[in-house]
């Protein structure tokens, strides 16, 4: 038949209302107290109403199926995973970002001189006091008198101690962002094994019906901080368990790549790759976290990673430690088409090299020469004019082997020990010892005058080296990178537009990538406050939930206070005529 | 649509508009005790690049404005050793009409050459003047004394006979004349094509005491330097008789009056070589001037480029603060009310 009426079926009811209100109360209570808790997604409790009745023999027109109250199922979490992807995308660039910013600013702390020296800055004002103490030797009252010629010298040692100092700097900057680079790779390693782990458990306390709600939790923070490192793409799959349930796993790989990092609870580890100049890097082969001899399947060994396939936090110190911009190698650019246009710590420190060896040649060229008289023409020891052959391509050369006599020598080499100006970086630059001796001056002129004998106070030399100061120079890459792929000229100005440029190109990177992580942020911050929206716990929320449970609790025990009544009735006050 | 605003959002939220806020009062406040607009390259590149031009030009203004002071204190020199030249010889052409030429006078002859002779000496000694270590009137051998005596008693110019008839000693002598010192004045010091000194963008420091005496012989074989020709007429007048002054010869008597136009017509050549002088001399000071002006100028560009206005930064300051106290009260009302404090 189709109607069930037993006595004790609304105690019954009562006793699943109650039961449910208080475990209902028991979830809310769990997600008040976690409102704090990073990474906690708020949880509700799945009912569904209790129907036990089958079907009747016959179908009956007085037809009365009543449900017996309501099952508490399981508690779920409020959890938009589509949200988790976006998250994960935009922390990468914001973690690209911010790495790339922090190496760029610690570069800025050492080359920026805005406001330093009361707005003179350091570099350049000392490249303004070598041109003023310059000015000061070409006057006539003061060519050739070697006091004059000192303080040149000493403004000069100046310069190259400064840009020796540069070179130093930048070699720290280096270091510290290779360091960081290892903390880095550390870090990721940690969470690829903390993940690994982590998989293990939550499948084991799946299989056996545990939902591991904490832990998934925990997974995901996991994973958020993860994908600022590297850039992730979170798949689960479904794995059979036997009798037709399944249960998902997790696999972590490098997003554009089939790559795996975890699968399950097989993890990798990232590493550099030994003896690589460019701070290669590598994945070691998937195996078990418990077990090392368990090796993955389909990727159990070592995986090369390209220039650009990781796009993180790591990625961005790379690129610090390796890019060279405008000095990239052809190899460089085969690896990265947009090597050229990244700057690291490299194209700094080959800049400054440039500087220094333009600034060095230019000065070592315009004091070395051979001896002419007022006409220009080249004259031998014993004041005879040397014919210069036409068509001689290297004068130079020419006279050197025909009697010219030399005058003058390098002002500037490559250590302060010797003369020698081959090889000179900003990291070995020097006043030459000639120099410091005082065996070699700055040759106010390769002119003999009207006597025959040099004029004592004739600065045209000195006038020349004015002009070379200021004047415009050309740089090119393949002088300081013999392989660099871009040969011609990239930069034309004097010495102070180059380092102004430098110091420009860094600014300007800096701006940009401080806009861009702004603007990288707001969208993270975006995505975060709707990925909260859906998970994390409100307060009024829960307030209202509790409101609601304590009421149901209390219209639960209400309706088995009424039953009881009504059985107490029943049991005890009917059928009592007659006792 | 309906969103859903969690405790934790609005706490999340809060934290990084307050800190922007903050960050904002943070920045204001550093632009108001550093007087600057920015202060790290990155914050405004443009400007930054221009304030380091600005001062590379300022620097090198001062430079250029210290030669010229310099060159100003040289020129004023050589223009009241040229003035005091120019009397010497002046004096010396009076003394020959009032007292040589002069037939009552005849017997002051002897003394007079002596007069002469000392005159000649003190022009000499004159143009060896100094300014510092260099000799002024060297031309391009300033270390060096220009003129002395030689054995025989001729006018020697950086050791070579002025009065030497041989063809390439004349040559050497005009190329003495003509030798310059090309100094930074700001007029934009470059090289021509070629790799020359485009000369018509410095200035010419050298001051050579041989253009303002004159070298070389005439067609007369009188002398032209004003000092030979001097010390010419010392030498006619000291061989007059002590006695009647009686010229020694014809031709002394006809030298005397020969050299005498030349030397007045020579002092008037001094005369232009000193009012070129005070040309030059006025072109510094007028370079002078200019660039004092021009560096006052720079300085101002300077100022506008990297100072932020006072009052500005201060207001911006105080509208700041102000920001911040109020996302500071907002923030009280907003975060700790929730339904559980009302039930």
């Amino acid at each position: 038949m189709g109607t069930n009426i037993t006595t004790f079926t609304a105690f019954n009811t009562a006793r699943l209302g109650i039961y449910a209100s208080q475990t209902a109360l028991n979830v809310t209570g769990n997600n008040i107290s976690n409102v704090n808790t990073r990474g906690y997604t708020r949880q509700h409790l799945d009912q569904v109403s209790l129907k036990t009745g089958g079907r009747g023999r016959y179908n009956s027109i007085y037809n009365i199926n009543v449900g017996q109250g309501v099952l508490s199922v399981g508690i779920g979490q409020m959890r938009d995973p589509y949200l988790d992807i976006r998250y994960r995308d935009e922390n990468a660039n914001v973690g690209y970002n911010d790495a790339k910013l922090g190496g760029l600013e610690e570069l800025a702390s050492f080359l920026d001189e805005v406001a330093l020296n009361d707005g003179d800055g350091v570099l350049e004002a000392q490249l303004n006091d070598f041109y003023t103490q310059l000015e000061v030797l070409s006057r006539d009252e003061n060519v050739g008198i070697e006091a004059y010629d000192n303080i040149v010298r000493s403004s000069a040692n100046v310069l190259t101690s400064l840009l020796r100092k540069y070179a130093q700097d930048l070699k720290t900057v280096k270091s510290n962002q290779e360091n960081y680079l290892d903390q880095e790779i550390k870090n990721v390693n940690t969470m690829l094994d903390q993940l690994a782990a982590m998989n293990d458990s939550i499948m084991k306390a799946e299989t056996r019906g545990d939902p591991a709600l904490e832990l998934k939790d925990q997974r995901n923070l996991l994973l958020d901080e993860l994908s600022q490192y590297v850039d992730i793409k979170v798949e689960y799959e479904p794995v059979d368990i036997g009798s037709g349930l399944t249960v998902d796993k997790l696999k972590v790989s490098i997003d554009g790549t089939s790559t795996l990092l975890v699968d399950g609870k097989y993890k990798t580890q990232l590493s550099q790759t030994a003896g690589s100049t460019n701070y290669d890097l590598e994945l070691s082969g998937l195996v078990s976290y418990k077990d090392a001899s368990d090796v993955h399947a389909t990727q159990g060994g070592v995986v090369a990673l390209g220039d650009t396939t990781l796009h993180g936090s790591i990625q961005a110190i790379r690129e610090i430690l390796t890019e060279a911009g405008e000095f990239s190698t052809a190899a460089a650019i085969s690896a990265d088409p947009d090597a050229a246009s990244k700057r690291g710590i490299p194209y700094y420190q080959n800049m400054l090299d440039s500087l220094a060896r333009k600034f060095a040649e230019v000065f070592n060229d315009a004091n070395t020469g051979y001896k002419q008289n007022s006409k220009g023409e080249y004259l031998d020891g014993t004041g005879t004019v040397i014919t210069i052959p036409a068509g001689t391509t290297d004068v130079d050369a020419y006279l050197a082997g025909n009697g010219g006599v030399k005058m003058g020598g390098n002002l500037f080499s490559n250590a302060n020990d010797s003369d020698d100006a081959t090889g000179i970086t900003a990291e070995n630059i020097t006043v030459s010892k000639s120099w410091t001796s005082g065996d070699v001056r700055i040759v106010s002129t390769f002119k003999t005058g009207a006597t025959g004998e040099f004029d004592s106070s004739q600065n045209d030399n000195i006038d020349q080296m004015l002009i070379l100061f200021k004047g415009k120079q050309d740089y090119k890459a393949t002088e300081v990178v013999s392989g660099a792929q871009n040969t011609s000229v990239f930069f034309s100005g004097s010495f102070q537009d180059f380092l102004t440029n430098m110091d420009a190109v860094l600014a300007n990177d800096i701006k940009s990538t401080s806009a861009l992580l702004t603007t990288y942020d707001t969208s993270l911050t975006d995505i975060a406050s709707s990925r909260e929206a859906v998970s994390s716990v409100d307060l009024n929320d829960e307030t209202i939930n509790m409101m609601t449970y304590q009421k149901s609790y209390q219209a639960a025990c209400r309706l088995m206070t009424t039953v009881d009544e009504m059985l107490d009735k029943l049991i005890n006050n009917t059928g009592t005529v007659g006792r | 649509m309906n969103f859903r605003i969690t405790t934790s959002s609005v706490m999340r939220n809060y934290k990084s508009k307050l800190m922007n806020s903050y960050n904002n009062l943070y920045k204001a406040q550093e632009k108001v005790l550093t007087q600057r607009q920015f202060n790290s390259y990155a914050e405004d590149p443009a400007s930054a690049t221009q304030a380091f031009k600005l001062r590379r030009i300022y620097s090198s203004s001062n430079d250029q404005l210290k030669n010229v002071n310099s060159l100003i204190n040289k020129f004023e020199s050589a223009w009241t050793s040229v003035g005091e030249v120019s009397k010497l010889v002046s004096d010396s052409a009076n003394d020959i009409m009032l007292r040589g030429t002069n037939e009552p006078d005849a017997s002051a002859r002897k003394a007079l050459g002596q007069a002469l002779d000392a005159n000649a000496e003190a022009i000499i000694q004159t143009l060896n003047t100094r300014y510092g270590d260099t000799y002024i009137f060297a031309g391009t051998d300033g270390r060096n004394t220009p003129f002395s005596w030689g054995a025989s008693g001729e006018l020697l110019y950086r050791g070579i006979n002025v009065n030497d008839t041989n063809a390439d000693v004349q040559k050497q002598l005009q190329e003495m004349c003509d030798g310059a010192i090309y100094v930074d004045v700001g007029s934009g010091i470059s090289n021509n094509a070629d790799g020359s000194l485009n000369t018509a963008t410095a200035f010419d420091s050298s001051i050579s005491g041989l253009s303002i005496l004159g070298f070389g012989v005439d067609a007369d074989g009188d002398p032209q330097n004003i000092v030979s020709m001097i010390k010419e007429l010392a030498a006619i007048y000291g061989r007059c008789d002590s006695g009647t002054g009686e010229y020694a010869s014809k031709a002394d008597s006809d030298a005397a009056s020969r050299l005498l136009g030349k030397l007045q017509e020579g002092h008037a050549d001094i005369v232009n070589e000193y009012t070129a002088l005070d040309g030059d001399a006025q072109f510094l000071k007028t370079t002078q001037s200019r660039l004092s002006t021009y560096i006052n100028t720079v300085n101002e560009q300077i100022i506008a480029v990297e100072d932020c206005d006072l009052a500005e930064a201060t207001t911006e300051f105080e509208w700041a603060k102000y920001c911040y106290q109020a996302a500071l009260q907002a923030g009280q009302t907003v975060i700790s009310q929730s339904l559980l404090d009302y039930i």
